[in-house]
């Protein structure tokens, strides 16, 4: 093929030379190093050695912070199915007051009991959505550790969830709801139980994504310390730098997407340009 | 103990924690004290635009200033962080022990020496380019004759 077939602009042209470039220097560099490890013990090159294994045992450091931050989800996904759990427990017992609306008064004392039933059961409930020990519906908290020494916590804290006066208050059926008005005071403690689960069930799933962020982040932190110090070992300073030469220009060439500066970013930056 | 920073004219300033800050310094040179423990802050000079994030580590340094910007995407700027992590320690592992560094700032939300050891980063990126650089454009200038 002529070499005029294919037209490339200055800047692609440039880059394949920068590229071609690149290849060559890493092949040279490449065939000066032995294969495999450079350094396989710590006789070999004392320094790297216990380098990298210092980054090994920092990255095991951080399993043990990852598991904390595990435990803490695990936590609070037990805490939010005993939230899904009692709200639908809830929207059961506001059935069983419209039923007595339009029931004669024997009606009306069967679906009472039926209601007291229902609130032991959520009473039940709340005591039952702990995970190994912690129960974030019994007024429990759960603090989670982000780095060792303790100074960058989260604190999740539970609430009460049972049907007592100091959780969601929510009172026994009164007088067999022979009266309109004891129907309408169950409805009104119902509602307002509704709307405490809710605000706390935001706030739990709130505090769930700064968690799993954070996890997420660790788990990252975790995989490059282990790449690294699988890879130190084999550390070359000119192969490292015509390495990085490499990623600039494959980079340059838009395999890594990076304009995702977002709009709330965009409008600080702007203040700079 | 307040933080004492010297602006320059005009110099602008970035401060604060959940709502961002933009502070520009009037005409004269002034001292600034913060007294509180304010999160994060980055200085005029410190900013990267876009544009000047032209290299892997410096790609980096922006995804950190984009952390700290904008909370609100954060595990969006996490995941293209640690590609962009990810491709340096494969590229050059001796840079693991900054990156180790910088990772455990940004998990612990501090910012500001996250960015500061990004720019040892920069500088180290700087020095192993540099003379393969020279390499490389010898190399260049074989295939261009």
């Amino acid at each position: 093929m002529a070499i005029n077939d294919v037209s490339l602009t200055a800047g692609m042209r440039a880059n394949l030379v920068n590229l071609q470039g690149t290849v060559n220097l890493i092949n040279r560099t490449q065939e000066r190093l032995s294969t495999g490890k450079k350094v396989n013990s710590a006789l070999d090159d004392p320094t790297n050695y216990f380098v990298a294994k210092d980054h090994l045992n920092r990255a095991s450091d951080l399993t043990a912070r990852k598991d904390g931050m595990s435990e803490a989800i695990q936590t609070v996904k037990a805490g939010n199915a005993g939230i899904e759990g009692i709200t639908s427990l809830i929207n059961a017992a506001k059935g069983l007051t419209q039923s007595a609306r339009s029931a004669d008064s024997a009606g009306r004392s069967t679906l009472a009991a039926q209601f007291n039933t229902i609130l032991d059961q959520i009473d039940e409930m709340a005591a039952d959505s702990g995970y190994k020990g912690v129960n974030l519906l019994a007024d429990k908290d759960i603090t989670v550790d982000f780095n060792e020494d303790g100074s960058n916590t989260l604190t999740i804290s539970g609430f009460d969830a049972s049907t007592s006066t100091a959780g969601l208050n929510i009172a026994d059926a009164t007088n067999s709801w022979v009266a309109d008005t004891d129907i309408d005071g169950a409805v009104s403690d119902l509602d307002q139980a509704m709307t405490t689960l809710r605000s706390q069930s935001s706030t739990l799933a709130a505090n769930m994504s700064i968690v799993t962020i954070r996890q997420d982040f660790t788990t990252g932190m975790i995989a490059t310390l282990q790449t690294g110090a699988d890879n130190l070992t084999l550390a070359d300073m000119n192969e490292e730098g015509a390495n990085m030469l490499m990623l600039q220009t494959r980079q340059s060439l838009g395999t890594t997407a990076l304009s995702l500066a977002s709009q709330a970013a965009q409008s600080v930056l702007r203040l700079f340009g | 103990m307040a933080l004492k920073i010297s602006l320059k004219p005009q110099e602008r300033l970035i401060l604060g924690g959940v709502a961002v800050t933009v502070i520009r310094n009037g005409d004269s040179a002034n001292d600034l004290l913060i007294e509180n423990n304010v999160p994060i802050l980055i200085r005029g000079n410190d900013i990267m635009l876009e544009g000047d994030a032209n290299s892997p580590c410096r790609k980096i340094y922006f995804m950190i200033q984009l952390m700290y910007l904008d909370g609100a995407h954060l595990a969006e700027y996490h995941s293209i962080y640690w590609q962009l992590v990810k491709d340096v320690v494969e590229a050059a592992p001796s840079t693991i022990g900054l990156l180790d560094t910088i990772s455990e700032h940004i998990l612990n939300e501090r910012y500001y020496k996250a960015l500061k050891t990004a720019r040892q980063l920069i500088n180290y990126e700087q020095d192993l380019m540099r003379s393969a650089k020279e390499l490389r454009d010898d190399s260049c200038n074989l295939i261009r004759t």
